[in-house]
């Protein structure tokens, strides 16, 4: 569903963020990519949503060339980022309904918004509230309200716990498992490894553009992940 | 394309500044109506007292047709109904024209001083569109890509499957949507309060006149939010785009168009008026020089053989200095337009320029306000010698002076007043023009910026790092 065949990046300036990346996420699978900061996370979604152009290599969502045919792949993909930004003067969900319709859906209705604000968790005051106060946790909600909406088969998220309190980190990671039971293909670049080794299938280590180790879960419970991520820092 | 148009237009208008400026430039238009209203009402006044007291001052010349050739006349721009769309900087213009059958002799500022308006200054659509409205322009679209950008959700948009193109062009026509309000507002205000404080009637020229006002007002609204959306989307950052859009501005409605007077006045010089006499003077001399010493005197009797030379020494003389002083006007006229051309690089300058021809106000007016003057000047001498044609015992040497006239020289027979050509029957031929103007070249040249413009734009943004 999401795959990187030798994928690789250099920027003008010579830095090569990503270096022959190959991995695959299938459905129902949650797939978390490790990594310092630079170590090439970012730049690799940016090449799966075609943010930016591959130097080399190839990026599938459900099978379709991201490059060669990047409005057809964007269909089957949703995306949160580590600070989901939307307007700040729609309420939410005059906000859902926007990146709804954006995502191709003109069919739901306000019930319909209300009802998957409420699966995310978020509450029922929040959603004709304009979004300029919302916290941080409440914005990462939205933007998974978002995901769902658009039932994109595939899923990407770059750091998206990143700066929530431990209560919304632990409800973000439970709305992943039920992204997860509904078969989504989830791609979700982090640096907590705590919460990596709790919900990840597979785990990939990235270091310096490169893909230094990619393990699944069962791999792991022999494994202890925390030394193997100090391991491959330090190295 | 429509969800993300809506949400532009949702921006815009909940946007302060855009309130703001819509409600300053709606007082403005108000503000145009009343000016216009009452001191068009004024100049009407004024202009129909002139024609009266021109035409009253006539009819004791008509009881000798010497005296007729002769007699003044007093010939002045009629104030065009269409002003409050383009002044032209009327109070800088001359309006009054001062001839007899011979010679146009005075070309001169004489304004109605509207005691009742408290500005003099014009405030008219050109002013209030190529300033303010497109000012508004500037700012609403500044940060439309940039915002986005900075913000983030530039990122979240574009992660679904919307080409790049159609984005901009949704943006461009949500915030052109918001654009059009304020000038509709803005047009319906002017126009409604000309009409209850009885203005001029909305005739078919007018509406023509008002339509194409609208097409160059949206087209110079287009250059700039396109302008906007391309700098927005290549420098990527708000503060950025907004100074340079604000120098952008800044040099398209202020600098530009007042630079364009100096280059003008560089490349073609204006005379002096003591210039042009003592070039009158030396042209005069060698006239003189040139013509028989019996020639260049004086008899009383008009049938002596003298008479018929000292006529074509004087027609020779009142020639040149008509010649010169055309030319001395068409100099002017010349200057201005090159002017306005020269501004016309500037979109601003460009509105300004196309609404003035659009109305015939500014230097066309005046070009057609001084042709026309000839032209009647013309028919009046045509009338003076055909009449005298009509008369056996005229010697038949038309000629005369400013205010004098060769004693004798011609038949001294009474003319009806009314057959006598009238002035202000020839300006209100056809229309403000005689003929439809549509400032053609400055339509396409404006289309051209925009779509090079909204090319730069779209190219700017499909190239643009959203990282």
């Amino acid at each position: 569903m999401i795959e990187a065949i030798d994928l690789t990046k250099r920027y003008e300036d010579g830095l090569l963020a990503v270096d022959h990346l190959n991995l695959k996420v299938e459905k129902g699978v949650i797939y978390c990519l490790l990594g310092a900061n630079g170590a090439g996370k970012t730049t690799a979604i940016n090449l799966f949503l075609n943010f930016i152009e591959p130097t080399a290599g190839t990026a599938k969502i459900n099978d379709i060339d991201v490059t060669k045919n990047p409005l057809e792949a964007k269909k089957f993909v949703s995306y949160v980022s580590e600070n989901v930004m939307l307007y700040g003067n729609f309420t939410a969900r005059q906000n859902l309904d926007f990146f709804t319709k954006l995502g191709g859906r003109g069919d739901m209705s306000k019930d319909d918004y209300y009802d998957v604000m409420r699966r995310v968790g978020l509450q029922e005051k929040a959603f004709e509230q304009r979004l300029k106060n919302f916290s941080k946790g409440m914005r990462q909600k939205l933007g998974i309200a978002i995901a769902i909406t658009k039932n994109a088969p595939a899923i990407l998220l770059d750091e998206p716990t990143s700066g929530l309190d431990p209560k919304a980190g632990s409800e973000f990671m439970d709305l992943l498992r039920s992204l997860k039971e509904e078969s989504k293909a989830v791609l979700m670049s982090t640096h907590d490894i705590f919460r990596a080794k709790d919900i990840a299938d597979e785990v990939g280590i990235m270091k310096e553009g490169n893909l230094v180790m990619s393990k699944t879960r069962d791999e792991l419970e022999t494994w202890n992940l925390e030394q193997i991520y100090l391991e491959y820092m330090q190295t | 394309m429509f969800t993300v148009a809506r949400r532009a237009i949702v921006d815009g208008i909940s946007d302060s500044k855009y309130i703001f400026l819509t409600a300053l430039i709606l007082a403005l238009f108000a503000a145009n109506g009343f000016v216009f209203s009452v001191s068009y009402q004024d100049q009407l006044d004024d202009y129909r007292k002139t024609v009266a007291e021109n035409y009253r001052l006539m009819q004791p010349a008509c009881s000798n047709l010497q005296d007729l050739a002769v007699f003044e006349q007093s010939l002045k721009k009629p104030p065009s109904p269409a002003a409050f769309v383009a002044d032209g900087g009327r109070l800088f213009l001359p309006n009054v024209v001062l001839l007899n059958a011979f010679r146009r002799w005075e070309i001169i500022k004489q304004h109605a001083v509207n005691e009742r308006s408290p500005i003099q200054q014009p405030l008219d659509w050109n002013f209030i569109i190529g300033s303010l409205v497109t000012l508004l322009a500037v700012l609403l679209s500044y940060s439309s890509v940039s915002g986005e950008k900075q913000s983030g959700t530039l990122r979240q948009v574009l992660s679904n499957s919307l080409p790049r193109f159609r984005f901009i062009i949704a943006k461009y026509l949500g915030l052109m949507f918001c654009m059009l309000l304020t000038l509709g507002l803005g047009i319906t205000t002017s126009l409604v309060t000309i009409n209850l404080l009885g203005g001029p009637p909305l005739s078919s020229d007018m509406l023509r006149i008002i339509g194409w006002a609208a097409v160059f007002a949206v087209l110079i609204i287009s250059f700039f939010l396109l302008t906007g959306l391309a700098v927005s989307s290549l420098t990527g950052n708000s503060s950025v785009a907004l100074v340079i859009l604000l120098v952008f501005w800044i040099f398209a409605v202020v600098i530009v168009p007042g630079a364009g007077k100096l280059a003008a006045e560089q490349i073609i010089r204006v005379p002096s008026d003591a210039e042009v006499r003592a070039e009158v003077e030396a042209q005069s001399a060698a006239i003189a020089k040139a013509t028989p010493p019996e020639a260049t005197g004086w008899t009383n009797d008009p049938s002596s053989p003298n008479a018929r030379r000292i006529k074509q020494y004087r027609d020779s003389l009142r020639a040149v200095g008509q010649r010169i002083e055309d030319e001395y006007l068409h100099t002017q006229i010349s200057q201005s337009m090159l002017a306005q051309q020269i501004s016309s690089v500037s979109p601003s300058g460009l509105l300004s320029d196309s609404l003035q021809y659009l109305c015939g106000t500014g230097v066309y007016g005046l070009r057609k306000f001084t042709d026309l003057a000839e032209e009647y000047r013309q028919q009046l001498n045509r009338f003076v010698v055909e009449r005298d044609a009509l008369d056996k015992d005229s010697p038949h040497l038309v000629f005369g002076f400013r205010t004098s006239i060769y004693a004798g020289a011609f038949s001294s027979d009474a003319v009806a007043a009314a057959s006598v050509p009238r002035y202000d029957g020839l300006w209100t031929q056809g229309g403000f023009h005689g003929k439809s103007y549509i400032p053609l070249w400055q339509l396409f040249y404006l289309l051209l910026l925009n779509l090079n413009m909204g090319l730069l734009g779209v190219i700017a943004f499909a190239r643009a790092d959203i990282r």
